[in-house]
């Protein structure tokens, strides 16, 4: 059984990478607006699905499907903050009414690709262009080192973004006090757009180079916002580099207790696993960007 | 430049400014005085755009921005310094000074980090710091990285929130001296403190303000000299000494 423990690794770095992803994108909207964002694996799942959809049912060649089914995501996630989001935050609702509209728009988004595309799993052909790695005696296929070094490229993107621009200052200010940023004269608002659009985008982006690796359906939303969930919670909220370590402790975590435990029992496992690590370490692993969040007028 | 008639700001059931009409001339250092909860936060909390107004109009430079958004408040050349400095501390001392010019954002690079050695050069502790988070700060350097925030943004009227918060009497004479020459320079200032001596020697006009209310005007001269004793019962409410 121990030879198969290469094998399980690997394949949990690479399930890692995406609900790292995911964390990313939960920990973005979670600076700016101090909410988490329940819809985030929505993002994932119709990255996939519009891009398979456009691929198989339009016929678009594939770079056109992912770069059309990338851009209708991220045009889904601006919708999101300007129809559900803004509104309430002009009228000063709790966060909670802004939890619950996220809950709402996850239950929605599903039920729509369902309507329009059915409930078969759909993919899309790999992508090609990288060989595989023989890393010892594991494999690791083309498209997962797509998916890893889109990661990798995503993670230095975001972290160039956030300490190069004036814009990406400007979005780090938000979450470290609106009030004060609002006196620097950001737009708040448009900020908050931001966060919403780039959390979509990441979202896309991992639904679009992870799909062909297991393919994806109008369901897959859910397991992929509440483990990019944990991976934010493990790695510290907010904290990108606590997101990519959260999102491959339960990445290979998942990957080994479902082989070596039971494939029924593995997301329990996994559970409680966490639970522990959250018990020793309240706060996560990392330090999160807002460690107290500043008192509101 | 600036005119504000007849503002009122109420939270919820309480009415924090009713019906406040004041004034800042060009160039002019105005001083706001009057005990805690007199509503001096909340004039600039409006002024700024962090409150909404309930009534009333504040015209700066010929336009009514009553209801300007508060981020394009700052490009029209009103900055604030607010009460407790606000210094993104987990931001180094130069973000800090690049994210004041953010509504200068479309113009050159150069021309802002000229502004900003310039405010380096006023504040020559902030240039040792400038790597330094904000939030190792002193408080006193604090006051400073949140002037030569403010001023990042070219302001043509700079808001002062009780800027002698929490600071060391030494540390707060530099300050003020700081922003007497700024104001030589020709920049006007709205200044709200508790402590009424400081302002009025360091003012030429000021309000006096009581539940909400402007209780008394003038040159800070005349209510040094005349009107002190009133000055001060604004405070107490009743006419008695206080320390």
């Amino acid at each position: 059984m121990m030879d198969l423990l290469p094998v399980l690794l690997v394949n949990g770095v690479v399930f890692g990478a995406i609900y790292a992803i995911n964390a990313i994108g939960i920990g973005l909207v979670y600076n700016t607006t101090g909410i988490i964002n329940f819809a985030q694996g929505e993002f994932i799942m119709l990255g996939g699905m519009l891009t398979a959809c456009l691929y198989g049912q339009v016929g678009l060649p594939l770079p056109a499907a992912i770069i059309g089914g990338v851009a209708l995501t991220v045009v889904v996630g601006l919708l999101t903050e300007r129809l559900f989001i803004r509104p309430l935050w002009r009228r000063g609702a709790k966060d909670w009414t802004y939890v619950f509209m996220l809950f709402a728009v996850a239950t929605v988004l599903p039920n729509l690709v369902m309507l329009g595309v059915g409930r078969d799993p759909l993919t899309f052909p790999a992508f090609g262009g990288l060989p595989a790695v023989q890393l010892g005696s594991v494999t690791l296929s083309s498209q997962a080192l797509w998916v890893l070094l889109v990661t990798v490229a995503v993670f230095f993107a975001l972290q160039g973004f956030f300490d190069r621009t004036l814009l990406g200052k400007a979005m780090k200010a938000t979450a470290i006090n609106r009030r004060v940023a609002a006196w620097l004269g950001i737009a708040v608002e448009q900020m908050v757009a931001m966060s919403f659009g780039l959390a979509a985008l990441l979202g896309a982006i991992g639904g679009v180079v992870f799909t062909p690796l297991i393919s994806t359906q109008f369901d897959a939303g859910v397991s992929m916002t509440l483990n990019g969930f944990a991976a934010a919670i493990i790695g510290g909220m907010g904290n990108m580099r606590g997101a990519i370590v959260g999102g491959l402790v339960i990445g290979i975590l998942q990957s080994i207790s479902t082989a070596f435990i039971s494939s029924v029992y593995g997301d329990a496992v996994t559970y409680a696993v966490l639970f522990g690590l959250l018990v020793v370490w309240p706060h996560g692993l990392f330090r999160p960007l807002i460690e107290l969040k500043n008192e509101e007028i | 430049m600036l005119e504000v008639r007849d503002l009122k700001i109420s939270y919820g059931q309480i009415e924090a400014l009713k019906n406040v009409s004041i004034r800042v001339g060009r160039g002019e250092f105005v001083g706001v005085i009057g005990a805690n909860g007199a509503g001096k936060t909340s004039l600039l909390m409006a002024l700024s755009g962090a409150v909404r107004a309930g009534g009333g109009s504040v015209v700066f430079d010929g336009e009514d921005m009553t209801h300007l958004p508060q981020h394009q408040r700052v490009g029209r050349g009103i900055a604030i310094v607010p009460e407790g400095r606000q210094v993104l501390g987990p931001l180094t001392v130069m973000e800090n000074l690049e994210l004041g010019a953010y509504q200068r954002r479309a113009e050159a690079r150069a021309v802002i980090a000229r502004d900003r050695d310039m405010i380096l050069d006023l504040f020559p502790i902030l240039r040792q710091r400038a790597r330094q988070l904000a939030a190792t700060l002193s408080g006193g350097e604090q006051q400073m990285l949140a002037i030569g925030r403010a001023l990042m943004s070219r302001p043509r009227l700079l808001l002062l929130d009780e800027p002698s918060f929490g600071l060391a009497p030494m540390v707060f004479a530099e300050i003020l001296a700081t922003l007497r020459r700024l104001h030589a320079e020709g920049l006007a200032c709205l200044m709200v403190e508790q402590d009424a001596h400081v302002t009025l020697e360091t003012t030429s006009r000021s309000y006096v303000f009581r539940t909400g209310q402007v209780i008394m005007e003038g040159s800070s001269s005349e209510l040094r000299e005349g009107g002190l004793v009133l000055v001060e019962e604004s405070y107490l409410g009743s006419g008695e000494k206080s320390s």
